[in-house]
């Protein structure tokens, strides 16, 4: 256990029937809400990180960095959560950093635009010297 | 030719993208192709699942594969539901910041970007969305 962190770890995982499709991790930092995301973010299991991250922003958690280093795949509906709770954390003087984009992931979000829009950094490491 | 139909619903969404994709590695497409594949598949049946069949829960989807030239894929979506062209839906503006950016449009315009050629078709009262990918070497 490293002083001054407190660690929160509660992970939610979508399963289809092929298996385990998405799994989110929560942990708190002093500086920021931390959010592992790792499978695929899709129509389906977007709903779940619509969720999780609602519930953060519902205790107050004003700065979320979330790690996509796991993140294989994401759809529209993906961008489209990403974006609402953006605009929501912007509305209250907070911020939604991301980390770690690569392959598909990293197309995605510059193919949209959202990679000028949004706040990203390559590592949560590197994410939390920026706050 | 390949073809599946199904029920316009999401809970198929996986058997979609596993028919489309499955075909496309069987012809040689590579993991950072098979992905964009998937990707512009699921946009189009989502946006089918999410508007074509708004009274009729018994909708379908119907998906017909096959090779160009040894080397291109061509995919056909076909929805009997309301008319819809998906192409004349305007681009969002990508360069708009978080607070002007808008949620919608972006399913249609990933398509277009990522897919070589995208088509659409209003036919025998089906919608038709065509799409072209040549197999990268």
């Amino acid at each position: 256990m490293i002083a001054g962190k407190e660690w929160i770890i509660n992970s939610y995982t979508e399963k289809s029937g092929m298996g385990v499709k998405m799994e989110i991790e929560h942990r708190k930092d002093v500086k920021a809400d931390i959010m592992t995301v790792k499978g695929r973010m899709d129509a389906i299991t977007t709903a779940e990180f619509d969720k999780k991250i609602e519930e953060i922003i519902q205790q107050k958690g004003n700065t979320i960095i979330v790690d996509f280093s796991g993140l294989d795949y994401i759809s529209s509906a993906g961008l489209r959560s990403i974006l609402s709770a953006s605009k929501k954390l912007k509305g209250k003087g907070g911020t939604i950093i991301l980390t770690a984009l690569k392959d598909v992931v990293r197309d995605v979000f510059e193919i949209s635009g959202f990679s000028s829009i949004l706040t990203i950094h390559e590592s949560v490491e590197k994410a939390l010297v920026e706050i | 030719m390949s073809n599946i139909i199904l029920q316009a619903g999401l809970e198929n969404l996986g058997r979609f993208t596993e028919f489309v994709t499955a075909y496309a590695r069987k012809n040689g497409f590579q993991r950072m192709q098979t992905d964009r594949i998937a990707l512009c598949l699921e946009e189009a049946v989502v946006n089918i699942c999410s508007y074509a069949y708004p009274d009729n829960p018994d909708g379908k989807v119907e998906i017909s594969l096959h090779m160009e030239n040894g080397d291109t894929l061509i995919i056909r979506i076909k929805d009997s539901g309301i008319p819809f062209d998906i192409l004349s839906q305007k681009d969002p503006d990508i360069k708009a910041g978080v607070s002007k950016r808008e949620i919608g449009g972006l399913g249609i315009f990933i398509i277009k970007k990522m897919m070589d050629d995208v088509k659409y078709d209003r036919v025998d009262n089906q919608n038709i969305l065509t799409m072209t990918l040549k197999r990268e070497a």
